[in-house]
């Protein structure tokens, strides 16, 4: 039988300090538990985003920022468990439970968790009764017995493991810019700056070319706000002027090797201008002067590209010897070639050849492989087909969507399923007196309408 | 002395009588001893028995040893259909005066006795078995202008046949209500058999010791009722108590669909004093959940009511506590 409580402590204070102690005891183990179930989980997606960041040359300073974090954040949940929580009627089940007490622990918490005084609970021999034998029973207890702390000894392995490789991969392993290796968040920066420099004077002029590119910085710092409309419609008014210019220039063969590489450099060029035009950040009129640059530096590239295959194509001809049909051939094939998808009349593939450079043979497209002679639009003859087929043959096999060609704007609605409903309408409603025109689109509605109807590429 | 050391004593105390009168009485009750342990909880809570079981399964032995072992006065009353409650209750009979002349003297009726065996109490009429009613409740019964107290302690044990149902009436919900517990004495098992028949055809002795009196019984219904409950396990025994009724959140599947009312506060009632005498019987100060769970089916089984989908399938009430004591959060 129980014993009057031994000590200056009163059975119920007891009852509470233990049950305290016992509940920490149980928190620190059960969630040293859960913190080695998930840290070497944790540490291996460190690992996982450490390689991911080596691939994709992140700087390595946040593969470890980001196992610092889960560290913190892990040390965290540790720390916050270890803190006195106020002990509930269900922890005092579980530790009843647990110590199989049968239920006293419960019952004896909640008569000392109770505010005494002069009620007549207080002065309950019963209740004392329970509470002493309650208090002598819980001292008896060992708890760190039956709340054992956790080995984990695979799981700490596993998270040193992780983490050592973690720490490897970010200091020692290159990433595809070893330089990157420890460069922090200013990276961005860095891209871009790289990114301008590596543009070369080409076909454009250089002070030109410095223009366009300080813009497109400008557009890709995130202060594209303080671009205005005026600044790229001048700078386009200026590559007209060049386009135009350049048409009747003449090239020797030791502008190729510069010319290859400012094909290129133009085609990045317009690539970024395409890019800067979908940040929604930029003002709508700014976005659509950026579009309409890119699609100048585009079709810029392309022409130039179809040149030189035509070229290319043309002095094959003539080492055959076939020299009156290729003196024709060669007019011919200074036109350029388009390739035209009609989609509003669902027809198929015609193709169009464009007037040829020179003045002199400029003449009016016609349609039909060979055509563009203006005195005989009879069509092409045998030569000229071959030609064109051999230029084409060359395109196809250069030319990679995505890439080197810049394909038709795709509408969303071009390939969408129609569905036709009949709605019943009064005679009166169709008069044409009644029809009204369409509201007219805002101005500053047009460009987000237009990306709206237009296919992102 | 302390008090805390006589408390100790007193259950100590309580738990030397509750064994030793049910040690006495599995001297001639074989295979129920279950049964004997809440016969006696509800004989020392002050409640009523209804014990339901086949013909020859021991019912009517159990109480008469009971109040043998318990040195208390024992009636038995055998319902009839033409039971009256004048049988039960008792009458007022003329008698003469020496000098002459006549007057109306009170007949006590077998209900005057600390151990009233009802049994088959099902066959009597409605009317003959709610002149129980008064005495279980208010043990007192009235015949005409008079109140005639019972003596104390006061225990019916009333038993019923599940099986022969034709022209019984069964008992109405009120009265079913009184009834602390409703126990099912059950066919004793094998080896109870071969006990019994070694014990009842041969030529031994099956006396029985009276090993507890009145006033001892008594003091172990007080003790009994002193015994600290902790607010969380009253709760539990409540929420057991509200799960029976359909439209409590505590309440299971099988009581949602099958049950028409649920059990009154009386439930509730017994199930805590019941429980404490569980507590008591295992040399505990206090209540536990386990004690109010090992009490449960005796206590709800009688009280829940089904409707007309529970019966047509019909539905064990037993199965709707069990359900219930295991869905209900302790």
């Amino acid at each position: 039988m129980a014993q009057e409580p031994v000590g200056q402590a009163s059975p119920d204070a007891i009852v509470r300090g233990e049950l305290a102690r016992a509940d920490r005891q149980r928190r620190l183990v059960e969630s040293s538990i859960r913190l080695w179930r998930v840290a070497p989980w944790t540490a291996a997606a460190c690992a996982l985003a450490a390689v991911a960041g080596r691939v994709l040359d992140w700087p390595g300073l946040m593969s470890i920022a980001l196992l610092a974090a889960a560290a913190a954040a892990l040390a965290g949940y540790a720390f916050s468990a270890g803190r006195p929580h106020p002990v509930t009627d269900r922890v005092a089940v579980d530790l009843d439970a647990r110590a199989s007490l049968g239920g006293e622990l419960r019952s004896a918490f909640w008569f000392a968790s109770v505010p005494t005084g002069p009620s007549a609970q207080a002065n309950d021999p019963w209740i004392r009764f329970h509470l002493a034998h309650a208090a002598e029973r819980l001292r008896a207890i060992d708890w760190s017995a039956l709340y054992p702390a956790a080995r984990a000894s695979r799981e700490k392995a596993a998270t040193a493991l992780m983490t050592v490789l973690v720490l490897i991969t970010a200091l020692f392993v290159p990433g595809r810019s070893p330089l990157n290796a420890l460069t922090s968040a200013s990276g961005t920066e860095t891209t871009a700056q790289g990114r301008a420099t590596t543009i070369p004077a080409g076909l454009l002029p250089p002070a030109l070319l410095r223009e366009i590119e300080k813009l497109l910085a400008t557009a890709e710092s995130g202060k594209g706000k303080e671009l205005t409309e005026a600044q790229v419609r001048d700078l386009l008014s200026k590559l007209d002027e060049l386009r135009s210019g350049q048409a009747d220039t003449p090239r020797g063969a030791a502008d190729k090797p510069r010319d290859e590489r400012s094909k290129a450099d133009l085609k990045a060029l317009a690539e970024r201008a395409r890019r800067d035009s979908e940040d929604q950040s930029l003002e709508p009129e700014v976005r659509d002067a950026l579009t309409d640059m890119a699609n100048k530096l585009s079709e810029d590239s392309r022409a130039t590209t179809a040149k030189d295959a035509r070229e290319a194509a043309g002095s094959k001809d003539t080492q055959q010897g076939d020299s009156a049909q290729s003196a024709s051939a060669s007019d011919k094939q200074d036109g350029s070639m388009q390739s035209m998808k009609e989609a509003a009349a669902g027809g198929g593939v015609g193709i169009v050849m464009m007037a040829s450079e020179s003045s002199a043979t400029s003449k009016e497209a016609g349609l039909g492989l060979g055509g563009g002679d203006g005195d005989n639009k009879k069509g092409g003859s045998l030569a000229d087909l071959g030609a064109a087929l051999r230029k084409e043959t060359v395109e196809a096999k250069a030319d990679t969507p995505g890439e080197n060609v810049v394909t038709g704007v795709k509408r969303r609605t071009e390939q969408g399923d129609a569905t036709v409903a009949y709605t019943h309408v009064d005679p009166g409603a169709a008069e044409r007196g009644r029809s009204t025109a369409p509201p007219a689109v805002p101005d500053s509605r047009k460009a987000a309408v237009r990306s709206y109807f237009t296919r992102k590429q | 002395m302390s008090t805390t050391t006589a408390v100790g004593e007193s259950i100590e105390q309580f738990r030397d009588r509750f064994v030793r009168i049910t040690r006495e009485v599995g001297r001639r009750i074989v295979g129920h001893e279950e049964i004997v342990d809440l016969t006696v909880t509800s004989l020392l809570a002050g409640g009523h028995v209804l014990l339901e079981g086949i013909p020859g399964v021991g019912k009517t032995s159990l109480v008469h040893t009971l109040a043998d072992v318990l040195h208390l006065t024992f009636n038995r009353i055998q319902f009839t259909p033409d039971l009256m409650p004048a049988d039960i209750v008792g009458t007022n009979i003329v008698q003469e005066h020496a000098h002459g002349g006549t007057f109306f003297e009170f007949q006590p009726g077998p209900i005057f006795a600390n151990v009233v065996l009802a049994d088959e109490i099902n066959r009597a009429t409605p009317k003959t078995q709610s002149a129980l009613l008064e005495a279980m409740q208010d043990v007192s019964v009235s015949v005409g202008k008079t109140t005639y107290r019972l003596d104390q302690p006061f225990f019916v044990l009333a038993t019923q046949n599940p099986l022969e149902m034709e022209g019984t009436y069964p008992l109405p919900e009120a009265q079913l209500d009184r009834f602390f517990f409703k126990l099912k004495v059950m066919y004793p098992p094998e080896e109870a058999m071969h006990a019994i028949l070694d014990r009842t055809t041969r030529d031994s002795d099956t006396s029985v010791a009276r090993v507890v009196d009145g006033p001892a019984l008594l003091e172990m219904r007080h003790i009994a009722r002193s015994v600290a409950i902790a607010r969380p396990v009253q709760a539990y025994a409540i929420r057991l108590t509200l799960g029976t009724h359909p439209d409590s959140p505590y309440a299971s599947p099988l009581v949602k669909r099958y049950v028409r009312y649920g059990a009154s506060p009386r439930a509730a009632q017994a199930l805590v004093l019941a429980a404490k005498i569980q507590a008591l019987n295992r040399g505990q100060g206090f209540v536990s959940v386990e004690d109010v769970r090992s009490v449960a089916l005796p206590a709800l089984r009688h009280r829940v009511l089904l409707n007309f989908e529970g019966e047509a399938d019909e539905v064990n009430t037993d199965t709707i506590v069990n359900e219930l004591v295991s869905t209900v959060a302790s």
